[in-house]
Order: C-alpha cells, then sequence, then structure tokens
C-alpha cells in the first residue's frame, strides 16, 4: 500500500511541453508512472514522449480519465492551470511551480478545499510510491530513482524538496524502504501539511514509521507537535529539523522562503522542543535518522 | 585548452561541408567557425557535456572527444 | 517589498481612503515651507520602512513656526534603526476622539488572508490587549459589505461613526487586494471629533512574487531592488558571476569570517550542512548555494572566488543526492578554479560529497586528481565532521 498515489492512480501533466516537464514526464513514464495525457494551451495535438497532448484539462480527461494532475507552468500561469485542474475534479493536485503570488496560491487552495481536491505544494518535487509511481520529479531518471528509493515500511514528508531524495537514500541504504514520500513544498503556505498527511499514513497498513525533514519558518511542525501532543499517533514519528544555525543568526535567510525566522516564531530550536514534548524522535543528527526509525519499528 | 576534455576534428572524415553542423549541434559551443574552417573553441572545450551529439553526423574517427582524466 | 508610509498613504488616498493632508520635505527648510503651507500644528515623520517610530524617538509633534527647523534638523541627524533619515512626511496633527487598528494580512495556518480589527489602535497590533476581531477573507468570492458592517458594528461603533468604518474596511480590502499586498495595515485610524476617519499611520508590504502585475507601482515608487541587504563586495562579485551565466543556479553568496570555503547544495540541504558546519566548531568562509546545473565556468570562477579570500584554505562541496546538477560538472568547475590559482585540488579540496547524475564520471575525475570524495553512503553531516576531524 502507499499514500496518495499507486501503480493505478492515472495522471496528467499541465505545462508538459516545457523542458522541465517533458524531462520528468519521460523519467516517470520509465519508472512505470501512468502518465496519460498532458495539457499546454495552444499545443494541442502535440505529442511529448508518446503523451497525447491537449490544449485543456477537460478534453484530456474526456480522452484519458485521471486523478492526479502534475502542474508545472510558469508562476504568472499557475492559479488558471491549478483552478482548471481543480474544477474539473482532479483529486491530487500536485504544483511544482514556484514563486507564485500569494493571493493566486491562497486562492486556489480555498477552491480546492471546496471541492476536497488534494494539493501538495507549491514549490514541490511530488509524490512519489517507491515501485509504483512518482507523480512530479522527486529523484531525476527512473534509474537515478530506483537506486535512492525502494519500497517498505517508511513515510517521508519534507519541506525541502532536495532532501526528500537524500532522506530515502539515507535510509535505503540502511536497510528501510519507504512506503510513500512527499515533498510538500518550500514555500510559506502549502497545500498539505505534515499534520494533514499523517492521518493517511496512519490508514496506510504498509507503513510502520514516518520521517519528516522540517525547516525554520512557518509552524507547520508546531502543528505537527501540539496535535500529537493531544491525541498521539498510532505510528513513530522520526523528526530532523534543519537550521539550528538561524537561531544564533536571525534574519539571514537561507533556503526556502518560508525559512524565515521572525520574533521567534518558527524558530528550529522551539520547533524541537514542542515535538520532543510530543513524543517524536528528533534526530541531533541527519546521519542518525535511520537508527531511530530502526528503533522505533523494532 | 581543454584541461579535462579535449575535441580533436578530423577535417578530411567531414566532408562534404567540413564540419559545418558540429557548430550548431553542440549545447555548449564547442565548435566555432575560423574563417571556414570548423575549429575547437578551447575556452569551451572543459563545459562539454559528454553528450556525443557530435559524434553521430559525421562518419566515426571524424570527431573524437577524449576524457583527458581517463587516460 | 515594504512602501513606506507617504506611499502606503499614496496608494490608500486613491483608493478612496482619507489621510491627513501632508508635504514631502528633503530638507529642514522645505520642511519649514510644507509646515508653513499646512498650518501651524504639524507633525514631522521620518519616511524609513521600520515600525513603531514613535517608540524609536522617530516623530516631532510641532506647534510652533519656530519650532519646525530644529525639529527636523534633529531627525535628518539621526538614524532609525540604522536607517538614515532622507525624507520627511509632514503632516496636520489629527486630534482624535477614537483609535483603531485595522490590518489585513496573511495567515499562514488558515492558508488565506485575515482581517484584523481593534478598538485600541496606535500601539503595535502584537501588544494589543483589547479584544482583536478576526475575519478571514475569502479569494474565491468577493468580500461582502456586511461584513465590513459587522466589524464596524463589533469595534463598538454606531450612527454615521459605523458606516464610515464599514467604507473604511471595504476600501482596505480593496486596496489588499488590487495591489497583491502581503499586508496593508491602518495603525491609528482616527475617528476625529467631526466623525471623520483619518488612517494616520499606515503599512503596505507588496509581494514580490507578484510584482509582475503591477510594475507601474513599481516603477512609480522605485521599488525595484528595495529592502534587498546591501551586499559586500565580495557578494557582489559573486552575483555578477551567476548573472553572467544563465545556467544553474550558484549565487546567494553571504560572506563570514572563517577559514572554510563553502559550495553547497541550496534549500534544506544547506541548512543541514551550515548546521553539521558550526555543530563541529568548523568555522565557515562564507555561505554560497548551488543548484539547477551550472556551467564549469560558474563553478570554477565561485570557487576562484571564495578562495581568494586570504584566510580561506580549504573548501568543502556538499550537496544532497542530486538528479538535475551534474556531478562531473561541478567536479570539474571546482579542480579547474584551483588549479588556475595555482593550489593543488587534493589538498584544497577539504571533502568533495555529491552523489547523483554522472557521479561515476564525476568521481573518476575526483580520483585522477587526487580529491578525496564520498559517496551517498557517507550522509553530509558525517561529511562535515570528518572534515572537522582532519584539521591539517
Ligand atoms: S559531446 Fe556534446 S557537448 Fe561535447 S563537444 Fe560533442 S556536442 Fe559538444
Amino acid at each position: 500500500m502507499a499514500i496518495l498515489a499507486d501503480e493505478r492512480t492515472r495522471i496528467i501533466v499541465q505545462g508538459i511541453t516545457g523542458r522541465e516537464a517533458a524531462t520528468f514526464t519521460a523519467e516517470s513514464l520509465a519508472y512505470g508512472a501512468r502518465i496519460v495525457a498532458g495539457v499546454t494551451p495552444g499545443k494541442g495535438g502535440q505529442e511529448v514522449h508518446g503523451v497525447p497532448v491537449y490544449d485543456t484539462v477537460a478534453a484530456a480527461l474526456a480522452d484519458h480519465p485521471a486523478e492526479a494532475t502534475v502542474i508545472s507552468v510558469p508562476a504568472p500561469l499557475l492559479k488558471d492551470a491549478a483552478l482548471e485542474a481543480i474544477e474539473n475534479g482532479l483529486q491530487l493536485v500536485v504544483i511544482v511551480t514556484e514563486r507564485i503570488p500569494r493571493r493566486d496560491i491562497a486562492e486556489v487552495l480555498e477552491l480546492a478545499r471546496e471541492r476536497g481536491s488534494r494539493v501538495i505544494g507549491p514549490n514541490s518535487l511530488g509524490v512519489i510510491s517507491p515501485g509504483k509511481t512518482r507523480v512530479g520529479m522527486c529523484g531525476g531518471s527512473a534509474d537515478a530513482v530506483r537506486r535512492a528509493y525502494t519500497p517498505g515500511p517508511v513515510g517521508v514528508m519534507s519541506r525541502s524538496g532536495g532532501m526528500t531524495t537524500e532522506i530515502a537514500s539515507l535510509l535505503t541504504h540502511a536497510g528501510l524502504g519507504q512506503s510513500t514520500c512527499v515533498s510538500v513544498g518550500g514555500d510559506p503556505i502549502v497545500g498539505s501539511t505534515f499534520l494533514e498527511l499523517l492521518p493517511l499514513y496512519e490508514a496506510d497498513p504498509e507503513t510502520r514509521a514516518v520521517v519528516i525533514f522540517g525547516e525554520p519558518g512557518s509552524t507547520m511542525e508546531e502543528a505537527l507537535a501540539a496535535h500529537l501532543a493531544a491525541y498521539g499517533s498510532r505510528l513513530p514519528i522520526i523528526a530532523f529539523i534543519a537550521g539550528r544555525f538561524a537561531d544564533r543568526m536571525p534574519g539571514v535567510r537561507f533556503g526556502h522562503a518560508a525559512a524565515i525566522v521572525e520574533g521567534g516564531r518558527g524558530s528550529p530550536a522551539a520547533k524541537i522542543a514542542a515535538l520532543r514534548q510530543a513524543g517524536v524522535r528528533v534526530a541531533d543528527h541527519l546521519r542518525d535518522l535511520p537508527s531511530l526509525v530502526q528503533e522505533a519499528i523494532g | 585548452m581543454g584541461i579535462f576534455i579535449k575535441v580533436e576534428i578530423d577535417p578530411s572524415l567531414c566532408a562534404p561541408d567540413g564540419g559545418r553542423k558540429l557548430v550548431n549541434v553542440c549545447p555548449v559551443n564547442v565548435f566555432a567557425l575560423d574563417q571556414d574552417r570548423v575549429v575547437t573553441d578551447a575556452e569551451n572545450e572543459d563545459e562539454c557535456t559528454l553528450c556525443g551529439l557530435c559524434l553521430n553526423l559525421y562518419p566515426p574517427g571524424a570527431v573524437v572527444v577524449r576524457r583527458l582524466y581517463r587516460e | 517589498m515594504r512602501l513606506l508610509e507617504y506611499e502606503s498613504k499614496t496608494l490608500l488616498r486613491e483608493m478612496g481612503m482619507e489621510v491627513p493632508l501632508g508635504r514631502l520635505a528633503h530638507s529642514p527648510e522645505e520642511a519649514a515651507a510644507a509646515a508653513k503651507e499646512l498650518g501651524t500644528a504639524v507633525v514631522l515623520k521620518p519616511q524609513v520602512p521600520i515600525g513603531g517610530r514613535g517608540k524609536a524617538g522617530g516623530l516631532a509633534f510641532v506647534d510652533r513656526e519656530t519650532e519646525v527647523i530644529p525639529a527636523a534638523e534633529r531627525l535628518f541627524a539621526t538614524p532609525l534603526r540604522g536607517y538614515e533619515v532622507k525624507l520627511l512626511l509632514v503632516e496636520q496633527q489629527i486630534q482624535a476622539r477614537q483609535e483603531f487598528y485595522l490590518g489585513i494580512t496573511y495567515d499562514p495556518a488558515a492558508r488565506g488572508p485575515v482581517l484584523l480589527a481593534s478598538a485600541a489602535g496606535g500601539v503595535e497590533i502584537e501588544a494589543m490587549t483589547e479584544r482583536v476581531l478576526r475575519r478571514p477573507l475569502s479569494l474565491v468570492r468577493p468580500w461582502p459589505t456586511f461584513r465590513s458592517r459587522e466589524v464596524a458594528a463589533g469595534l463598538g461603533l454606531t450612527g454615521p461613526a459605523l458606516l464610515r468604518m464599514t467604507t473604511a474596511i471595504d476600501r482596505l480590502v480593496e486596496t489588499f487586494l488590487k495591489f497583491d499586498a502581503l499586508l496593508a495595515e491602518i495603525n491609528p485610524l482616527m475617528l476625529t471629533d467631526d466623525g471623520r476617519l483619518v488612517a494616520v499611520d499606515a503599512h503596505i508590504e507588496l509581494d514580490p512574487d507578484a510584482a509582475f502585475r503591477h510594475q507601474d507601482v513599481v516603477a512609480r515608487f522605485g521599488l525595484a531592488g528595495r529592502g534587498e541587504r546591501t551586499l559586500s563586495e565580495f557578494e557582489r562579485r559573486a552575483a555578477e558571476i551567476d548573472q553572467a551565466d544563465h545556467r544553474g543556479v550558484a549565487g546567494r553568496m553571504v560572506q563570514f569570517d572563517g577559514d572554510l570555503g563553502l559550495l553547497i547544495g541550496g534549500g534544506g540541504a544547506s541548512l543541514t550542512v551550515f548546521d553539521a558546519v558550526l555543530d563541529a566548531g568548523l568555522r565557515p568562509a562564507n555561505y554560497c548555494e548551488i543548484g539547477g546545473n551550472p556551467s564549469v565556468w560558474k563553478v570554477k570562477e565561485l570557487t576562484k572566488l571564495i578562495l581568494s579570500q586570504p584566510q580561506v584554505k580549504r573548501i568543502a562541496v556538499i550537496m544532497n543526492v542530486v538528479s538535475n546538477t551534474r556531478v562531473d560538472l561541478v567536479a570539474r568547475g571546482v579542480i579547474k578554479g584551483i588549479l588556475e590559482l595555482g593550489r593543488d585540488p587534493a589538498t584544497t579540496i577539504a571533502a568533495f560529497r555529491i552523489p547523483g547524475s554522472w557521479e561515476e564520471e564525476g568521481f573518476a575525475l575526483l580520483q585522477r586528481y587526487g580529491v578525496p570524495f564520498y559517496t551517498r553512503e557517507t550522509s553530509m553531516d558525517q561529511v562535515v565532521a570528518m572534515i572537522a576531524q582532519d584539521k591539517r
């Protein structure tokens, strides 16, 4: 089992004729993802790596029913593309695009909540259920993905796209496979937080532990900690929070847009304390993650 | 000259156009036109991505991409 | 992009909100002329991008004409939290019967804008003890006027004041949305004895990611580049290298004073590596992230720049497992930069740890030059720990 997407999930790619999208489409197909159609307005009738291209999502879905979409379009066009996906009933919307106007993404997420679509991202590398499918572009080429990601019992949620693959690779090397890995996105506002994805992992019989990678800024980790403190979880949770140095250098802004620390809110130290209080195993060093997972699942 | 990559052209094998197609095919501009001759741009040799596009335009041996660090 | 007070008020006024009568002054003399034009009781307000100017001693209330020049001279001569004062806003003083706070900003937890209103204006919203009304704003449906009326009533207003507040809230919502603001705040919004509502101080922040939709505002106020950190000479050169070649991102250089140069992956990886470097007691010379697929030239130039600082002995090159960046091209760039400086890659590179695409090619190259490199089996922070053990 897996969460969000598996080998049956049918996927369309919005913006498929873009360079990056065309590349990850080919790679995902090679990995076994069921990409059934692509959409680029004005390029209907073309093909990208054998995938038919349509002008609208409606036309694509009429010929090729699908459950999920990956959106990789320029930021000014994102809102319209995402609204189109949601209005056409796509249940899983992965947004790769970054630097989207705040108002646009907030509008997209509001409509998604009303229509019951699940949004991952923006600024996400996507979702990968090892051995089953990939919705997005985590991990690069099919061979690289097979090398870094292996099927198994550990769920991974990461605010950093690149670190999603790094963590999967560390786990794989330690003999720990993954159920589903989610790059939740690095922006201040994202469609799915740790707390919102946790119940999906809890409902997945295959998942036996969840690893999260957190960063300064946002209150995603704090919200998860508050929930765990109150209700607990059937799953052991292991966390690594990067950017502790930011506490020592307030205002210096590295990494993602959300990773800004202002007035103590969202500081890594506060996140680590809250998570530990809630019973989460927080790794002091990245390299300790696999052994903590090992310990937790026995 | 490239420290890592050396690209060699054998013009005699690049008939009939002397290798002009190389200039456009290379994504990192390793080839350039000097008057009428196709030459390698030493500045760019080390940018070679080993994509192999230049190897298939002319008969084998017309272009050789050497990885000096493997020799 | 934080707008200055007068810029914020310009937008609000154009959207139909009343603001105090005011003039800009670049010198004490201009301030005196402005005060003369506006009448006797004025306030002089330095136009600097910080909040809480009053507390910082940055406002001057002047009631006599002769006081204007000395007060303005003092303000021009006193930097506020590091900002030099180059511009004053001279405004008529407003007598308030009551002060309110109105603000709209994004609530990350609610994932949308929220309107905040309080009947205790004049202090910072974080410090407000009075009840703060919160109303989420829909972006899917238009904001209905009755919602503004409910808020106005919630602030304890009745009669004409309630109607005026309703309009003021509508105007603020329109302003926030129209200009793609991240924050639009009026504090205080003053109710005068004659029943007017005047935005006495205002603070608007625009979304840099939406700037493409507001080129007119950007040009009008000269917002391009505003609020960015002033770069050191070293950082400026890194930015130049990045801009000279569009391939890959290899910029975001921040200078520190340590002896270990760093070339590291962006985002979460850079945070992880930086933590590990400080934990291990190493002293970073810089922060420099690379991503995408930078050219050999770009990596080479950045390597040379980092190593050009006399105290920098070694450079560490560390990234997460990469899928886009080419391991071999980065390796070429780093080695070439070091060779061009006449140094030995084997001793100058403290560690090279980039696993991923084209790693076999990269590792072959590194091996040829005797550079210590690590594969994906060694985690990024482990590599850093090994550098610390191997201080030469
Ligand atoms: S292999 Fe590719 S990059 Fe290298 S010289 Fe040939 S065409 Fe250019």
